[in-house]
């Protein structure tokens, strides 16, 4: 771990901490109903629940929203959006797993300038406002699998705090600049750390670091064999059961395609993105009826090619954090894990 | 005597070996075991396999988490070759499939719509004792579930934190298996020995409570319900009868809704879908169990199929020859929506 | 929308307004819309090379991506020409003049000009795919241009004379000593006809144009492109000295929407433009 001075803050105390921060920021904390986690808006009286494990949706929409005003306009002018200055309020999102805060940073890869040299506005202005306070995980589920995609339990990739949960109390390390000044502006509500406290954390993460499955998947075997057998009929075994549904795609924390569309009622307009998944037919579809990847099994192995081997080879990624909400969610049971073992031998 | 989930699964193993060596077929669709506790998940079995492998029947499987409409998997191979616009040329493979009364009513609707081949086919019917809803177990379960096992009627569950617990078959059932009024298929070309279910009452009780509510209660509820739903798709892609080739949700020349998360384009969707169902749908909850969010459908698609049941008298059932009720009109058709110009006038 | 305000929001459009609307075929299926800017900071900032494309934006329908059909050396007007298919180009087939558009680009790569300088260019094209080797035949006879490249020799085959693009700017060309230009139509016509009657690979192996110093150009219909490769590749062209422009559905044009991908390259952001040798190393989705 790095020479960052730790910190604790007693959990009864953290409703104090943030209502502090609600005064000035958004404020998302993780809630659970009726089985669902999701984050929601800090309010007083609320607690964090950080029992909850991990979210149902992933929080990815909170820079990329499903649905997204790009510019409002009527037959004349072209307005900046609503939403782009609404992101104006600087928001704290508390209580991130460690596998959905590193997925920031590959999202940041893709709507960030060093693609390409192409800004985009309405990602970066709400990525740039929020404070990532994430919480090592220290009882990984069943379906986690971060440790074989390059995560950790208590991964500190996209966050700006990183925090343990020490039953009575949290520890807490500011990672980034942001992180730091996160701190330091609550430093009534909390204490320095001591080294014992470390410890625990450290005793904590490597716990849950063995209670997760062995690393079976080897980035470099796995992407050279996708390469050399895009054409090996495996593939349409695999998708076999496949029902070309989107809930893989609009799960996953990585995954990121949208459509544009424009929605128009009296010359007046929006135009908006929202999420698309390349499991539709529609997705490729030219104009004139030609599909470049024409069945499921194109599509099914697009979603693997894209986040195992194209991004390994367009920005060194695996576009992959292991949360495994693909697999628990699929309603066929198509499992990532069984495929990157398929494609596994050497 | 021995376990039901044995023997029935020993029972499609023996017919799906049968059909293989009479040369009967060069597909079976069953199941088999899932990757995660409580699935089973769609299994294809093809000729060459098991000429290679005659022990690849022993994968297939029958308990209480079969809960996909199998038939959603017939409609593939009576497709046009993707872009091609001559019809195929090849023969219809000669497909096997394990049916459960809803699967088996679904098969029978798409060979009425022309989307299957009857004659190509060979229905192994299965009599159901019910299919689990998983939500139902996971809500009485403190802790997540990471291995099950099924024994007659009861589901033993063990638990993350080691704790094991015993759950009642019966209580955890779906509700569309609770109220099913077809457990056991009929005009298939063999049928497993196994009890079926006693027959339900369609959903009439439950769907007279709900009418209890008033608009208000009812449209607050569809509200929640749609709030979840994230427009995957799931629901339809696991759907047999929605075999649109071009969804309406996905028109483009002329747009019938947006594709974002917005609650009204999530309602019309529904609408639209389930009234597109009328005469169609077989309630076989595929779409519920398949949606990651647990947006409950049934509802719905119970009272679509009551419905048409009052009005037109008919039901989806295991009858060739009638006809669906969208696909036909009679004098006596109820006619109670056509108002009288005259009186409408007054 | 100035130079830094599209910079910061690439998503935005910039105004312009449909000058002019000309019907290019028989069928009428095809129009050539003439857009110019409506501010002049616009105008200056969208400086582009033959190969690129840019999203036409009609507010309220939506906005797709079109090769552009006009040369940078041709000042005045940005030329789209665009066969009515979907929603976008079915609404830009009804517009009347003077109607207010918008363009954002330009985007995508363009024909390696750096690599072309100085070669003898051969144009291989069938249908309505020639749009931007249009803007590359006008760029390469500008006078400020023209010295920089070899012989230039033009082979465009529609299926019937009807089918021509650019009439009125090919019998232009046809006047000029420093270009050659081989039409062909796929059968005999049943109007005059003073070109070849024969398909585009057929034609091109007659034409027996040598590699040396050599680069082709080659835009078309898949089926036109998949025959002519191997007789390119028969008549010694190398895999580097073989230039393609690939279409897929595209949306945000930035290489972040993530639809237009052929392997690992976006064709909005890593082409339209690829050489042959580049095309092989990637799965054929396109």
């Amino acid at each position: 771990m790095s020479d960052t001075v730790g910190c604790t803050i007693e959990k009864k105390l953290l409703p104090t901490l943030l209502l502090n921060e609600s005064k000035h920021s958004r404020v998302f904390i993780p809630k659970q109903s009726d089985g669902v986690t999701e984050y929601a808006v800090f309010g007083k009286g609320d607690t964090p629940d950080l029992e909850a494990g991990q979210s149902r949706l992933s929080p990815k929409s909170f820079f990329f929203p499903q649905t997204e005003t790009l510019y409002a306009f009527d037959y004349d002018t072209i307005e900046p959006s609503a939403s782009e200055e609404a992101a104006e309020a600087p928001v704290v999102l508390f209580a991130v797993r460690p596998c959905d805060s590193a997925s920031f940073e590959l999202l940041d890869q893709v709507f960030g300038p060093e693609n390409h040299g192409y800004h985009d506005p309405y990602y970066e202005k709400k990525r740039d406002n929020t404070i990532v306070v994430t919480l090592a995980c220290n009882k990984p589920g069943s379906t986690c699998f971060c440790t074989s995609v390059g995560g950790d339990p208590a991964g500190t990739r996209g966050a700006d705090v990183l925090a343990f949960d020490l039953e009575d109390r949290l520890y807490l390390e500011g990672l980034t600049t942001k992180g730091k000044e996160f701190l330091a502006r609550n430093g009534e509500v909390l204490k320095e750390a001591a080294e014992t406290d470390r410890e625990v954390a450290n005793t904590l993460a490597s716990s849950a670091r063995e209670s997760m499955p062995a690393v079976e998947y080897d980035r470099a075997t796995v992407k050279k064999n996708l390469d050399d057998q895009f054409d090996n009929p495996i593939w349409e075994k695999i998708t076999n059961t496949c029902i070309g549904c989107g809930a893989c795609t609009y799960l996953c924390p990585t995954c990121h395609c949208f459509d544009i569309c424009d929605e128009e009622r009296h010359y007046k307009g929006r135009r908006i993105r929202t999420w698309d998944s390349c499991q539709y037919a529609q997705f490729t579809k030219h104009a004139s009826g030609h599909n470049p990847r024409p069945t499921k099994t194109e599509r099914l192995r697009q979603r693997f090619m894209h986040k195992f081997s194209y991004t390994v080879e367009s920005v060194d990624e695996v576009y992959c954090v292991g949360c495994g909400r693909c697999v628990r969610y699929c309603p066929v049971n198509l499992d990532i894990r069984e495929v990157l073992r398929e494609f596994s031998s050497t | 005597m021995e376990d039901r989930v044995e023997q029935t699964s020993q029972a499609i193993r023996n017919e799906a070996r049968r059909l293989f060596e009479a040369d009967e077929i060069d597909v079976f669709i069953g199941f088999e075991s899932g990757s995660l506790p409580l699935s089973s998940r769609p299994a294809f079995l093809t000729a060459e396999e098991i000429a290679q492998d005659p022990s690849k029947i022993d994968t297939l499987v029958w308990d209480s988490f079969c809960t996909s409409n199998l038939a959603t998997y017939l409609l593939r191979y009576y497709a046009n070759e993707p872009n091609r616009r001559k019809k195929r040329e090849k023969p219809y493979p000669r497909v096997g499939i394990a049916v459960k009364g809803c699967d088996c009513r679904s098969v029978y609707t798409l060979a009425k719509e022309r989307q299957v081949q009857r004659d190509s086919l060979r229905l192994v019917g299965v009599p159901c004792a019910g299919m689990v809803d998983v939500r139902k177990i996971q809500e009485q379960c403190a802790d997540e579930i990471v291995a099950c096992e099924e024994v007659d009627d009861s589901i033993s569950i063990t638990l993350r934190n080691g704790e094991s617990t015993k759950i009642d078959r019966e209580k955890a059932l779906r509700r569309s298996c609770l109220e099913c009024r077809f457990p056991k298929p009929e005009n298939t070309d063999s049928i497993i020995d196994t009890p079926a279910r006693k027959p339900g009452d369609g959903g009439r009780a439950t769907l007279e409570a709900f009418e209890q509510k008033s608009s208000d209660e009812k449209w607050q509820y569809f509200s929640d319900e749609l709030t979840k739903c994230i427009r995957c798709n799931a629901c339809r892609q696991a759907c047999p009868t929605c075999w649109c080739k071009e969804c309406f949700a996905e028109h483009t020349d002329l747009k019938w809704i947006g594709v974002g998360s917005d609650l009204t384009d999530a309602m019309v969707f529904q609408i639209t879908r389930i009234y597109h169902q009328a005469g169609r749908c077989v309630e076989c909850d595929a779409c519920y169990s398949a949606c990651p969010m647990g947006v409950d459908l049934r509802t719905y698609t119970n009272r679509i199929a009551q419905d048409v049941h009052e009005l037109f008298d008919y039901l989806p059932d295991f009858n060739p020859e009638t006809s669906p009720p969208l696909a036909t009109f009679s004098e006596a058709d109820s006619n109670d929506f056509i108002t009288d110009p005259e009186q409408a006038h007054e | 929308m100035s130079e830094q305000a599209v910079k910061a929001n690439p998503y935005v459009p910039m105004p312009v307004t449909l000058e002019s609307v000309a019907i290019e075929n028989d069928a009428k299926d095809l129009k050539t819309f003439a857009l110019a800017f409506e501010n002049d900071e616009d105008r200056e900032q969208f400086s582009y090379l033959p190969g690129q494309f840019a999203e036409v934006s009609i507010l309220g329908v939506g906005e797709s991506p079109f090769g552009i059909a006009s040369s940078p050396t041709e000042k005045e007007h940005l030329l789209f020409t665009v066969k009515r298919a979907g929603s976008v180009t079915q609404e830009l087939h009804r517009l009347d003049t003077g109607r207010r558009l918008g363009v954002r680009g330009p985007l995508g790569n363009s024909f390696p000009w750096d690599r072309i300088a100085g070669k003898n260019i051969i144009i291989v094209s069938g249908g309505f795919a020639f749009t931007t080797l249009r803007s590359s035949i006008t760029y390469m006879l500008d006078e400020t241009n023209r010295d920089r490249f070899g012989d230039i020799t033009v082979l465009y085959g529609v299926r019937s004379p009807g089918e021509l693009l650019y009439k009125e700017t090919i019998a232009q060309w046809k006047e000029r000593s420093d270009i050659g230009i081989n039409l062909t139509v796929d059968r005999e016509p049943d109007e005059p006809w003073d070109g070849t009657v024969g398909l585009v690979p057929n034609v091109l192996r007659d034409l027996g144009p040598s590699p040396k110093g050599a680069i082709v150009l080659v835009c078309g219909p898949p089926i036109m492109i998949r025959f002519t490769i191997p007789v390119l590749k028969e008549l010694g062209f190398g895999e580097d000295d073989i230039i393609l422009s690939l279409e897929n559905r595209m949306k945000c044009g930035i290489g972040k929407c993530g639809r237009c991908n052929v392997g690992p390259k976006y064709v909005c952001v890593d082409g339209p433009v690829f050489t042959l040798a580049e095309l092989q190393q990637l799965p054929a989705e396109y």
